[in-house]
């Protein structure tokens, strides 16, 4: 499912995502992917990417849900997790990762 | 220093900025503790200050640090360190207040009230040793400072274990400044980390100054540096707990069991010792009474002063109790999970999921439910937390309730618990319409939706609570205990005060019972205690207490209340449980509520046309409507002044829950008027 315009993520320089993610809430639970961007508010997108949550971060989503439950996946085996709220993560973007057991996706 | 770095001994306020000699004078090294929410910097801050330490607010904010003392462990150098505890932050570069504070100390702005402003001597930035490149790109930013630093590698003991090496003297090179590890947890590493917050640099190294560039900066160093990087292996353990924990129904159910537990050691628990305490009380005051010469002096420290001191001791056990729990389910890691089964309750009421532990504990009592708000992250959602959490019905309502249900339902149990749980759910009602009124007018704001780190799951430092448990007991006698002792003193002059001669009818029982004293005994006994209670009655009806309550009357009148009841509303204004004994002197003149008898009297009592009961049914029904909604507690306000951070919140719960009070009661009681009943 291709977002519409409107859910472009922002890049820090105002470009568009020359590969555009899924919403965080679009993948299956266990899959794993590279965040890309998110259509939140300024504050919330600062204080995401100082928790750990910025571009180029492997994340996998641990619970899909009210609320949702990522574990940021740092390099050097770093790791953390981190609860969002449904319209949160509903609105961050992820570029996923092959799921290894499934149909190609 | 030789080399031109600048060492903390050397940048101590009152000194002369060319020489590097330590100043003979007392002034002590300051060092700030910054780090990451969840990294345990608190824990290090009390392995350093152990119980050397207090708590102090940032003036013109309710913002709070701990500030301590560390005696330097080094025998050599025997000058002390001060550590202040900074709030825990992601990024100095973000909006929000705990951030705002951690610039403004770091630039020397402000400072915790009682300390000298100025930038602090070193900043010991603690580090999450399993999540080293996030913690990094704080330290980048506080690098930027240039400040003599220090960094604490903590919980290195966790990383080891899974088989993780960070080499610690290469980040330290690169980096410029000491890398200690350490974990508080066990004391490894503090006495390393003492001695290199005495000798700290300013660090050389200047990390890049934009976020992108930071970022990656950090995560260069810290791959440099973890020299085992191991494969992700999935935690089941967590993940099978964090959806337990979060599950719609399985989530709710170990939350409603977790806080039925904490609920019921606060409510049973705490009793023993507050009965000890007003034991000890009790039996202090009778020796002053039999020690000193009767006189005002006598009374007022015998029924004012130590009455007052045992009225704000009473509430310790359940307040240290409170946070003890807390801070141990805290420490587990659970409360962030539970905080996200709880957002979904209470966010259509513009509350936010950390808001039910506060309220819940209200529900024993109302002032460490207000001061457990501090958990609360938003500013608006944790003001009208504590403006609405009066309205939980708190222990002290409970002798009302039990007083006006027996009245109401004489005989019938059941109906008597119905009105009571119909009590508890009026109050919780009141609470979260009113704070959904609050965050639609005043306390308008978007509701934010929660992003919270889950921390790890471990077992809770029970050394980490106790400290904890020490510094809300202590703020609380300093703050909020010298106010309760003062109300206390004030209600017991106005209720004791002025003293009236006995009526007539007391003296001729008192002659009656002299009379046959030698003859019946038993009679004369009877008859003096039948004196004595008119006596005690009389002098409540005409004490300043009992005046008020006269001249305030017809504005109660319409709620159906004589004269007797509002002075005790009245008097209860300050206390909620001192109604019934209030009751009992004005009424029964007896000073014991619990003697026999007391409560027939006091249900029989008639008002001043002799025939009409002072509780009617309508009446009662509108007094229990009153005591669920009023706010009647100045020591609640109290707290609420100093924790909403000002005297105008504390004025508006007033005003507000005064106007739902009366507003309701006068609805009941004169709909029952109406439709008939008594």
């Amino acid at each position: 499912m291709t977002p519409t315009d409107d859910q472009i993520p922002a890049l820090p320089n105002g470009s568009q995502a020359d590969s555009i993610g899924l919403p965080l809430t679009q993948l299956v639970p266990g899959q794993t992917g590279t965040v890309c961007g998110s259509t939140l508010n300024p504050g919330d997108r600062r204080l995401l990417r100082a928790m750990g949550l910025r571009e180029r971060v492997k994340i996998e989503l641990c619970r899909l849900g009210e609320p949702c439950i990522v574990r940021v996946m740092g390099g050097c085996n770093c790791s953390s997790r981190i609860g969002l709220a449904r319209p949160v993560a509903d609105r961050l973007f992820v570029q996923p990762d092959a799921i290894n057991d499934g149909p190609d996706g | 220093m030789a080399d031109g770095t600048h060492s903390a001994t050397s940048q101590r306020p009152d000194r002369d900025p060319q020489s590097d000699r330590p100043s003979p004078s007392s002034a002590r090294a300051r060092i700030a503790l910054l780090g990451n929410p969840n990294t345990g910097k608190t824990t290090i801050f009390n392995r350093l200050s152990g119980l050397r330490h207090r708590t102090a607010n940032f003036p013109g904010t309710t913002q709070e640090a701990r500030v301590g003392v560390v005696a330097s462990s080094n025998g050599a150098d025997a000058s002390l360190i001060e550590v202040i505890d900074l709030p825990g932050i992601y990024s100095l570069e973000l909006d929000q207040t705990e951030a705002d504070i951690c610039r403004a100390v770091l630039a020397g702005v402000i400072a915790p009230r009682g300390e000298p402003v100025a930038a602090p001597d070193a900043v010991c930035v603690v580090l999450d040793a399993g999540n080293l490149s996030r913690g990094l790109t704080l330290l980048g930013e506080s690098l930027r400072r240039r400040l003599p630093t220090v960094v604490a590698l903590n919980m290195i003991d966790l990383v080891r274990r899974e088989g993780i090496v960070i080499d610690s003297d290469r980040l330290g090179a690169a980096l410029g400044c000491p890398v200690i590890p350490c974990s508080a947890r066990t004391g490894e590493g503090m006495d390393s980390l003492r001695s290199a917050l005495m000798h700290a640099e300013i660090p050389v190294i200047a990390p890049p100054a934009d976020e992108e560039g930071l970022a990656r900066w950090a995560e260069e160093h810290s791959a440099r540096v973890i020299s085992t990087p191991a494969i992700h292996t999935r935690d089941t353990l967590t993940d099978r707990l964090d959806r337990a924990f979060t599950h719609p129904v399985l989530g709710l159910l170990a939350f409603a069991t977790m806080m039925t537990a904490l609920f019921w050691s606060i409510f049973s628990l705490a009793v023993y010792p507050m009965d000890w305490i007003e034991w000890l009380f009790a039996l202090l005051g009778g020796g002053i009474e039999r020690g000193l010469p009767e006189g005002m002096v006598r009374d007022l420290l015998s029924e004012g002063v130590v009455a007052g001191i045992a009225g704000v001791l009473v509430f310790l056990p359940q307040i240290c109790l409170l946070f003890f729990l807390i801070s141990l389910l805290e420490d587990t890691g659970y409360l962030a999970r539970a905080a996200f089964v709880m957002d979904r309750a209470l966010r259509p009421f513009g509350l936010p999921g950390h808001a039910f532990v506060p309220l819940l504990s209200c529900h024993a009592c109302a002032i460490p439910g207000i001061m457990a708000t501090r958990a609360i992250p938003d500013r608006r959602e944790r003001l009208a937390t504590i403006l609405v959490a009066p309205f939980m019905t708190c222990s002290a309502r409970l002798p009302v309730y039990v007083l006006v249900t027996s009245l109401l339902f004489p005989g019938r149990p059941l109906a008597a618990s119905l009105a009571f749980v119909g009590a508890y759910a009026l109050g919780i009602a009141a609470g979260v319409l009113s704070a959904l009124i609050a965050r639609r007018t005043i306390l308008k704001g978007p509701a934010r939706p929660m992003i919270l780190e889950l921390p790890t799951y471990k077992w809770p430092s029970v050394r980490t609570a106790l400290l904890t448990t020490y510094d809300r007991a202590l703020v609380f006698l300093k703050k909020a205990g010298t106010n309760i002792l003062a109300i206390c003193v004030i209600l017991w002059w106005l209720g004791a005060y002025p003293r009236v001669s006995p009526p007539a009818e007391a003296a001729d029982l008192r002659a009656q019972a002299a009379l046959i004293a030698s003859a019946e005994p038993g009679r004369a006994a009877d008859l003096e205690s039948q004196a004595s209670r008119l006596e005690k009655s009389h002098a409540g009806a005409h004490s300043f207490m009992g005046r008020i309550g006269r001249a305030v009357q017809p504005v109660f009148a319409p709620l159906g209340y004589d004269w007797q009841l509002t002075v005790g509303v009245i008097a209860s204004f300050a206390a909620r449980e001192v109604f019934v004994s209030t009751m009992a002197v004005v009424v029964a003149g007896e000073e014991d509520a619990e003697s026999e008898g007391v409560m027939a009297r006091i249900a029989g009592a008639k008002r001043d046309d002799g025939t009409t009961p002072v509780f009617t049914r309508a009446t009662s029904w509108s007094l229990l409507v009153y005591y669920v909604l009023a706010m009647q507690c100045l020591p609640t306000l109290a707290v609420t002044a100093r924790e909403a951070g000002g005297v105008k919140w504390a004025l508006l719960q007033l005003g507000w829950m005064s106007l739902v009070a009366y507003g309701l009661a006068f609805v009941v009681y004169q709909g029952l008027r109406i439709a008939g009943v008594a």
